[in-house]
């Protein structure tokens, strides 16, 4: 039997293109659908008929993603790879003109908790997985040691609390036969802000590549947990 | 002449130790108008890991509550002789050096020192000066001691070289004066 992945966010952008990448692998993959108005998926499931699952899913929502772990437990009682995808973008400006900060907790319950909630719901199913590795897309911006940023805040902070979720989750995890993988994409042209992004270093498909080997291959020292971008640098915290 | 010293954020008791700290050193806690001192204690409410709630809301009254309270007193500060910034963290905060699977309210305060970092990049050119200093237990209130301690020297004539000096980098330091990893 073939290995299963369940991948958060993948509507469109880097989720989609990571999407494309491991059914052309071989995987069966769960993809969290969270624009069902976004077309891409839809076209995808046409030419992946058979190993493409599209699952409604907005990870900032507990009901939700139980939702979605009923409707993948309904197919099978075990996946091999969970990739936490799903994020969002924004700005609470500068501190001497400090912008509304709901958009700011949206991010942390999107960023954070919703890789928090999604490792939770589906750990029944990974730990009868023969891979049991968690993947994590984060961001150079929740690095401390190396911002560079003087505005924005809650972007970064919210990656910040991610990191450290993920330390605790490996802190817990890797004891038990779990493999985690944090990965900082680069600088994408990404639809994190709503629209896609006309600047950006990398095009999605190309972060996507370099992901998906980082996701799916084995490390020298799976006992370390390190931030690793899309051109396998390692990122401090 | 004393600086005026405004205490915020959470745990009560530790705050009211800084205070009785500050008045000790011959400071004095800032009524209105200008301050010299503005301190923030990252304290979040204990969480559990699935206790989703909780943990937003620790983050609203933690960790954006610090962006509020930086941008109500920046224009105090900014009338005050000191301009400096000081916040109280706690060990477990740090990334590098967390080896467990407890206290999920980390997740807050290490977000929350990805703020204090941006906050430095953004003042400290100002001429703005920080200290983050890393309380081992905010029940133990006799680091309120060395916090305050840390918090009022000028390092800036330190024997460390100009570049690694507090004044224009930021750190962590425990009540050794230790240097934290974030």
């Amino acid at each position: 039997m073939g290995k299963a992945a369940v991948i958060t966010g993948a509507d469109r952008g880097l989720g989609l293109a990571i999407v494309k990448e491991f059914l052309e692998k071989g995987y069966l993959v769960y993809a969290g659908q969270y624009m069902a108005e976004w077309g891409e998926l839809g076209d995808l499931k046409k030419e992946y008929e058979d190993k493409l699952r599209i699952i409604p899913l907005d990870v900032g929502d507990d009901s939700s993603v139980k939702n979605a772990c009923k409707l993948v437990q309904a197919e099978t009682d075990s996946i091999d790879m969970l990739v936490n995808n799903a994020g969002i973008a924004g700005s609470a400006g500068d501190i001497y003109e400090l912008e509304e900060l709901e958009r700011g907790l949206a991010m942390y319950n999107t960023n954070c908790l919703g890789a928090l909630r999604m490792v939770h719901a589906f750990l029944p199913l990974l730990e009868k997985g023969e891979e049991k590795r968690l993947c994590f897309v984060s961001s150079e911006a929740g690095s401390i040691s190396v911002c560079h940023r003087g505005e924005g805040f809650v972007y970064p902070m919210s990656k910040t609390a991610l990191n450290m979720a993920v330390r605790m989750l490996f802190e817990e995890l890797y004891p038990k036969g779990y493999t985690f993988r944090l990965f900082h994409p680069g600088w994408v042209k990404s639809y994190m802000s709503g629209t896609k992004s006309t600047v950006g270093k990398f095009e999605p498909e190309e972060s996507a590549a370099s992901a998906c080997k980082f996701f799916a291959e084995e490390l020298m020292q799976e006992d370390v947990l390190r931030m690793y971008d899309n051109e396998f640098a390692v990122w401090p915290f | 002449m004393g600086y005026k010293v405004a205490i915020e954020g959470q745990s009560d008791s530790f705050k009211e130790e800084l205070n009785r700290e500050f008045k000790k050193a011959g400071h004095e806690a800032a009524e209105s108008g200008a301050v010299d001192i503005l301190v923030y204690c990252i304290n979040p409410l204990s969480c559990e890991a699935t206790d989703y709630d909780a943990l937003l809301k620790a983050y609203e009254n933690t960790a954006l509550e610090l962006l509020r309270k930086v941008s109500e007193y920046l224009p105090l500060l900014e009338k005050g002789n000191k301009k400096r910034l000081c916040f109280v963290t706690s060990l477990d905060s740090s990334i590098n050096n967390t080896r467990t699977s407890d206290h999920w309210e980390r997740i807050i305060s290490a977000s929350c020192n990805m703020a204090v970092k941006t906050l430095f990049n953004r003042l400290n050119p100002l001429g703005f000066t920080f200290r983050v200093f890393a309380a081992e237990d905010f029940n133990n209130l006799s680091d309120a001691s060395y916090a305050v301690r840390y918090m009022l020297q000028d390092r800036s004539m330190e024997e460390e070289s100009h570049q690694h000096s507090d004044e224009k980098r930021i750190v962590i330091r425990d009540k050794y004066e230790r240097e934290y990893p974030w």
